[in-house]
């Protein structure tokens, strides 16, 4: 185990690395411009086997994907906001196939007007279409959850979009621990799909023409998937935390929950504000507690309406909104708890927000201040 | 190897007789990137048994960027050893997933030289979804979006496609299906990408008579608004020519779809398929 | 935790300062978080560089609004002390300074970052000064010592 400093697209081109993915189509856009231009250096060095295509845009890394992935070999993109929306008509596609590509995902907010900061509009947008959502709160996930969110995928045949911050986490350096290719290789195994496009014995069609008969019984064992992969994900974490000392990372973390009035629920990089406002908070004997939730599709309804149901309130922090309507993260954590909760939109473009902002959300609820409005912290 | 019969493309459909012409003009496994379009809505239900060779079909535009990824692949599986066969590779797509919104893809795919075959099915217009046009579309054409007939010339795909240098580009018809065989094989056989733009006669949006199947084609050749020819490294080739070349006209009145021609209209259009016609015949005698 | 912002001109060097630091950070088992400020690239036009470094875990990843060091690598910048808390320390790239510690960068090198870093060091001892030369590329050493050397202290 060596601990380097990188930031959130360097731990993903080293998991890229020992990953070893045969095949990676990508089209740069910021802030994830870092993991094709690393992994096209790690090729000129030698280091890796797979291929790089320089393709002419987002919808065709994630076409090539499609290709690759059913052809039997491992297939890994990134992409953000723009990249990701151009790439939106064959995200369902990829799901549909049930091809268990890896993506990453800087998450950035999406035009118009046009801003190249941290929201989750992208992900958020794409978040109904089949894939595994994990959402990284800093590099050392991203690096580590690359190889859990990988076997999950290839176990449930689902694809995986690890997302990050944009800049907060692409750009950041700080110390990673990266493990041995040995133990890594180790854990991730070998790809070896059954129906692939080079079985010529008994050729397959990838991607019938269905009529009503038929297309609703696929999109059925989708859901039965998403369901395979809730109840695998605490596996294959607890299989890495045996490889791999004091890495655990459950689909939510609890930070003092535990007989906390008053809980936010968020997700990613800002978590880490908010545990050291909670930590201020308590120090004044205030109970505060976070939820962070890592695993966002498939929800995990039960685990987090287990750590909320002894909260007086709870808030939830969305970096992203659904216009005309509650925004993602409340939306699912409302069906979790009945009781006073209140929705929040943070962030959105990259605003910054306050150990102040933080800590007058959970005020605010103490106080009964709440409403079923959707509030926007400027 | 041919498409096995239950396809349900209209009766007189040219696509699934082109398909199998090109699918039999090799001997080696194949795998097929088919464009949403006509033919993929008719052979591609989960119970059809149609394809002989697998398939993928991913969306409209981007079959070219999808057979990208099926080659580069292979390619790293040969290199690993672990895929032994030569494989070949055919994009099967419409003039709509070729020139309009699979043109992208395409060029890219071609630019990048991935080592693949491109099949173009020309049947002028978007079919599959009644008869829009295309960017393919005939001057002067009636379609369900130029209803008063297109007032563009088409794109010359063929010109696009040699912009970007590959080895081999060839154009075929129905008026020759051996002619049509061997280009494929070509096609097939030679390193790195190559193009083939076969004309494709729709008996329902291009409306003619049942009878006037085999003569369509035949017409096109020998009023050589589809003339046969080839493109090998640059240098350009006319593997059939017409015995004797006759009036546009003759093309254009046995389809409905051009009925509201004017005169003047059909002169533009001599003028348009004459000036193409010396251009051939002048790059391929300059050889 | 330490709070440092590293202050130029877009070419000159603070994106890869803050880079150095936070290997030489590394090698001292140290918990750090470094970014460039984030915006289009681009160069020619201010640029701030953010260091941040404690023995424990930062969770916290906003923005550095009051520093405790400031690494100004450009005379020519405006508000060069804006962020700097009271009693903090700057140190400058310039000719002669009244107030702050400064360094010649000039006489030593054309980009001012490595130098620049070696005053860094003498004057504050965040990291040790083995830990930086280990990270460094060789044919740095020289600059990055005649900066530890030369700069003046206030």
């Amino acid at each position: 185990m060596k601990v380097k400093a990188l930031n959130g697209q360097q731990a993903a081109v080293e998991a890229l690395r020992q990953i070893d993915p045969e095949v990676i189509p990508a089209y740069p856009i910021t802030p994830t411009t870092g993991i094709p231009e690393g992994y096209s250096k790690l090729i000129s060095e030698n280091k890796v086997s797979g291929t790089l295509i320089n393709v002419e845009s987002e919808h065709s890394a994630l076409s090539a994907c499609v290709g690759a992935s059913s052809t039997g070999v491992r297939t890994a993109t990134a992409t953000a906001s723009q990249g990701l929306m151009y790439m939106s008509e064959v995200i369902p596609v990829v799901s549909g196939l049930r091809l268990p590509i890896l993506m990453y995902v800087g998450n950035r907010a999406i035009s118009a007007p046009i801003n190249i900061h941290c929201d989750h509009s992208d992900s958020m947008s794409v978040r109904d279409q089949g894939w595994i959502q994990i959402y990284c709160e800093k590099a050392q996930e991203v690096y580590d959850l690359s190889f859990i969110g990988l076997k999950l995928a290839e176990q449930v045949k689902l694809p995986v979009m690890i997302c990050m911050d944009g800049f907060i986490t692409t750009h950041t350096l700080e110390p990673v621990k990266i493990e041995s290719d040995v133990k890594i290789e180790k854990f991730v195994g070998e790809f070896r799909p059954k129906n692939t496009l080079i079985d010529f014995k008994k050729p397959k069609v990838f991607g019938t023409f269905t009529m009503p008969d038929e297309y609703i019984d696929y999109k059925e064992n989708e859901e039965i998937a998403m369901k395979n992969a809730l109840q695998l994900y605490d596996n294959i974490n607890m299989q890495y935390n045996r490889l791999f000392d004091n890495k655990f990372y459950p689909k939510v973390s609890h930070y003092k929950t535990r007989y906390a009035d008053y809980v936010i629920v968020a997700m990613s990089s800002v978590c880490g504000l908010i545990k050291d406002v909670v930590d201020e908070l308590r120090g004044e004997g205030f109970k505060a507690g976070l939820l962070k939730v890592r695993l966002y599709r498939p929800f995990p309804y039960k685990d987090v309406e287990d750590a909320l149901k002894n909260a007086k309130g709870v808030v939830v922090l969305d970096r992203s909104a659904s216009f005309g309507s509650k925004p993602p993260l409340f939306s699912d954590v409302k069906n979790c708890f009945i009781g006073s909760i209140q929705s929040y939109v943070f962030g959105l473009g990259g605003r910054d927000i306050t150990k102040e902002d933080i800590k007058e959300v959970f005020k605010k609820m103490e106080r009964k201040d709440y409403d079923h409005t959707v509030r926007y912290i400027r | 190897m041919k498409l096995n019969p239950g396809y349900k493309t209209c009766i007189g459909c040219a696509e699934p007789i082109i398909v199998s012409q090109v699918l039999d003009s090799i001997e080696n496994p194949i795998i097929v990137s088919l464009a949403t379009g006509c033919l993929e809505v008719a052979s591609t239900k989960p119970s059809d048994k149609i394809w002989p060779v697998p398939v993928i079909h991913s969306t409209f535009g981007n079959s070219a960027a999808t057979i990208s990824g099926v080659e580069s692949a292979i390619k790293v599986l040969q290199k690993k050893g672990q895929l032994k066969k030569d494989v070949k590779l055919l994009v099967i797509a419409g003039d709509g997933g070729t020139l309009d919104i699979g043109l992208q893809a395409l060029s890219g795919a071609l630019e990048r030289n991935h080592d693949f075959v491109f099949l173009c099915m020309d049947n002028g217009a978007y079919m599959n979804t009644g008869g829009q046009r295309s960017s393919a579309s005939p001057y002067k054409v009636k379609t369900s979006t130029t209803p008063s007939g297109k007032i563009t010339f088409r794109k010359d795909i063929i010109e696009i496609v040699k912009a970007h240098n590959i080895p081999y580009i060839a154009q075929a018809s129905l008026a020759d299906l051996d002619d049509l065989k061997r280009k494929a094989k070509k096609a097939f056989e030679s390193k790195g990408p190559a193009f083939i733009n076969v004309m494709s006669p729709c008996i329902r949006f291009w409306k003619f008579d049942m009878i006037h199947l085999r003569k369509v084609s035949d017409l096109s050749l020998n009023t050589c608004f589809w003339p046969l020819y080839e493109i090998e490294n640059g240098i350009y080739n006319i593997t059939r020519k017409p015995d004797k070349k006759i009036p546009i006209k003759d093309f254009l009145e046995i389809q409905k779809r051009f009925s509201d021609l004017t005169s003047e209209d059909i002169l533009e259009i001599q003028k348009y398929v004459d000036k193409k016609w010396d251009y051939l015949v002048s790059m391929s005698d300059n050889n | 935790m330490l709070k440092l912002i590293i202050k130029g001109i877009g070419g000159e060097g603070a994106k890869t300062a803050i880079e150095i630091l936070s290997k030489a950070a590394n090698i001292e088992g140290k918990y750090f978080l470094a970014y460039p400020e984030f915006g289009p690239e681009r160069s020619g036009t201010p640029i701030n560089a953010y260091f941040k470094m404690d023995e424990k875990l930062i969770r916290d990843r906003s923005p550095i609004k009051i520093a405790d060091i400031i690494l100004v690598l450009n005379d020519k910048l405006d508000r060069i002390d804006f962020e700097l808390k009271k009693g903090g320390i700057l140190i400058i790239n310039t000719i002669e300074h009244k107030k702050y510690n400064y360094l010649n960068v000039k006489s030593i090198s054309k980009i001012p970052n490595v130098a620049m870093l070696g005053a860094l060091i003498k004057v504050t001892g965040i990291l040790k000064k083995e830990s930086i030369e280990k990270v460094l590329p060789k044919e740095f050493l020289s600059q990055f010592n005649e900066g530890y050397k030369q700069v003046v202290v206030k």
